[in-house]
């Protein structure tokens, strides 16, 4: 076990173990319902695979996290109950809140449980981040990208918890946790119901060489043939205004804080987050392999 | 499902090793492959049942996974019983979702051997049709740990040891060729591109001199438009 901890996604058991067996300090998870923010079909874990997983990772010395992230449903919090149940009852290491509700529900009726404050709950202060700390007992918050080192520096100085950053993935500075935009056109959103530009509205069409990526009917990006393709969401849309077309909300670009790992740790971040629950197997075995070995590259160096 | 653009099997071959092997496998007869379809996907069901029970929500739609060297493709269905697979020449004309893409990057992507979505984005397979059902192909193949190779040769019975070196000396010679004939590809179309450049360069340059001669020809009407207003002020 490193002294700085790396958080690895896991979608699927397959992708557990893969980044389990590629150097992960810690895997997330979500069950195969509402109640992560990574609802996607065919993805996730069931209670069953769940208990696999852990025993899985356990017996490699890895931890397992389980995401319960998303906003429980006015009125029925049935789902997001039993998944808290079952996160305690499996022995889970830590488990991912957002939901000021469920927060006291896990802290009361689980007080043994230790608790991670979730990037949807967007706590970017240190006011808010000790208010959850201090009600609930949360053990670590997982800030937002639009943070940056110097602020992170800033907040960590003033918060008596763990920090965690994403450190590679899609660049979402929107202020996460509440982002709403992909509701507008699927009237889906990822606080509600765990999906940003949900799969069931997403549609791809070939017209010769170009590549037209939609979303609910709309065009969010025209691909000439030379050029790579993205995922429709509204935020990285490429669209015609005052007669030029360009990306107006943000550039297309990933994140990657390889290169800043040393100021992150020398800014007090304990963890570092791998972004992508619905990549495939491939992809987390290959970041996942590259993060590791920067990570050790940087503690033999006694950074 | 035959797209209104062109064939996608057509639109983004490149030269590859199995472009050949496609072409001369054109007049040999399906019923071999779909003996062994059969087979193989008794053996995927059986075997990966957790896979079986993620693709429920997607029971009864019909997947065309047309591989760009060969002029069949193969139709797939999930139901719970298990997967009908045929390799036909006259697929399903209401197919949920078509893949169509280099055989071997789709057995990688099936194997987990690569990242689907990095084909996709990076351009170098197409689908079309319901990207929900897609992805929750995706998602439910990517998550166990399927080795097609094994269900392959598991059907070749006594001989599965020996096919399954064959087959792996078969996928190492691909990759290889796969390398050297990039290299015929560079070399082919370098040339071209070069060609396409220097157009685009000579293209840029007309257009310069277009708008300059166009803002000299502005700037001569209106001198005109003076001096003729002078003129007119003289004669008066």
């Amino acid at each position: 076990m490193s002294d700085y901890e790396l958080v690895c996604p896991a979608g699927t058991p397959a992708a557990l173990r893969v980044a389990t067996e590629a150097g992960a300090d810690a895997v997330y998870v979500g069950l195969r319902d509402e109640t992560n923010a990574r609802n996607f079909p065919g993805l996730n874990f069931s209670v069953k695979e769940l208990q696999q997983g852990i025993e899985y990772a356990h017996e490699r010395g890895t931890k397992v996290f389980l995401a319960v992230n998303t906003y429980a449903r006015a009125g029925n919090n049935k789902v997001w109950v039993e998944a808290i149940d079952n996160a305690a009852r499996l022995g889970v290491d830590a488990l991912i809140l957002a939901d000021i509700g469920l927060l006291d529900y896990a802290a009361n009726k689980h007080p043994d449980l230790r608790l991670h404050l979730s990037v949807q709950a967007s706590a970017s202060n240190p006011a808010s981040i000790n208010f959850y700390a201090r009600k609930f007992g949360v053990k670590r918050v997982v800030l937002p990208r639009v943070l940056t080192v110097s602020e992170i520096k800033a907040i960590n100085a003033q918060i008596d918890v763990e920090s965690e950053v994403f450190a590679f993935g899609g660049m979402c500075p929107m202020a996460e946790g509440r982002c709403s935009l992909s509701s507008y056109l699927t009237g889906q959103s990822p606080n509600m119901n765990g999906v940003c530009s949900p799969a069931s509205h997403v549609s791809y069409e070939q017209r010769g060489p170009i590549l037209s990526t939609k979303l609910a009917g709309l065009t969010i990006n025209n691909f000439e043939e030379h050029e790579n393709a993205g995922y429709p969401t509204l935020c990285k849309g490429r669209f015609c205004a005052n007669e030029k077309t360009g990306y107006l909300f943000e550039e297309p670009t990933s994140l990657n804080i390889a290169k800043i790992l040393p100021e992150l740790i020398a800014a007090g971040v304990t963890a570092f987050k791998i972004e992508g629950r619905q990549r495939s197997k491939a992809y987390i075995g290959q970041i996942v392999s590259s993060f590791r070995e920067a990570v050790n590259q940087i503690e033999s160096a006694g950074t | 499902m035959q797209s209104e653009f062109g064939n996608p099997r057509v639109n983004g071959a490149r030269f590859n090793p199995l472009l050949f092997a496609g072409l001369l496998s054109r007049p040999l007869p399906a019923r071999p492959v779909n003996f062994a379809l059969e087979k193989i996907c008794t053996r995927l069901a059986r075997n990966h049942p957790q896979v079986l029970e993620r693709l429920e929500p997607i029971f009864g739609q019909v997947f065309i996974i047309s591989p760009q060297e060969f002029d069949r493709v193969f139709q797939v269905r999930f139901h719970g019983d298990g997967i009908d697979a045929i390799y036909t020449k006259t697929p399903c004309e209401e197919a949920d979702v078509m893949i169509c893409g280099p055989l071997m990057s789709l057995i990688d992507m099936l194997d987990g051997k690569q990242d689907g979505d990095a084909l996709f984005f990076n351009r170098l397979i197409t689908v079309e049709g319901n990207t929900e059902s897609l992805l929750t192909l995706r998602n439910a193949l990517d998550s166990d740990d399927i080795d097609l190779m094994a269900e392959i040769t598991a059907t070749f019975g006594p001989l599965k040891k020996i096919s399954r070196r064959v087959l792996e000396k078969g996928r190492s010679a691909y990759h290889t060729a796969e390398q050297d004939m990039e290299v015929v590809n560079t070399a082919l179309l370098n040339p071209l591109l070069k060609r396409v450049a220097s157009l685009e360069q000579e293209n840029l340059a007309l257009k310069s001199r277009l708008k300059g001669a166009e803002k000299n020809l502005e700037r001569l009407q209106r001198r005109l438009s003076s001096l003729d207003k002078k003129t007119r002020g003289l004669k008066s």
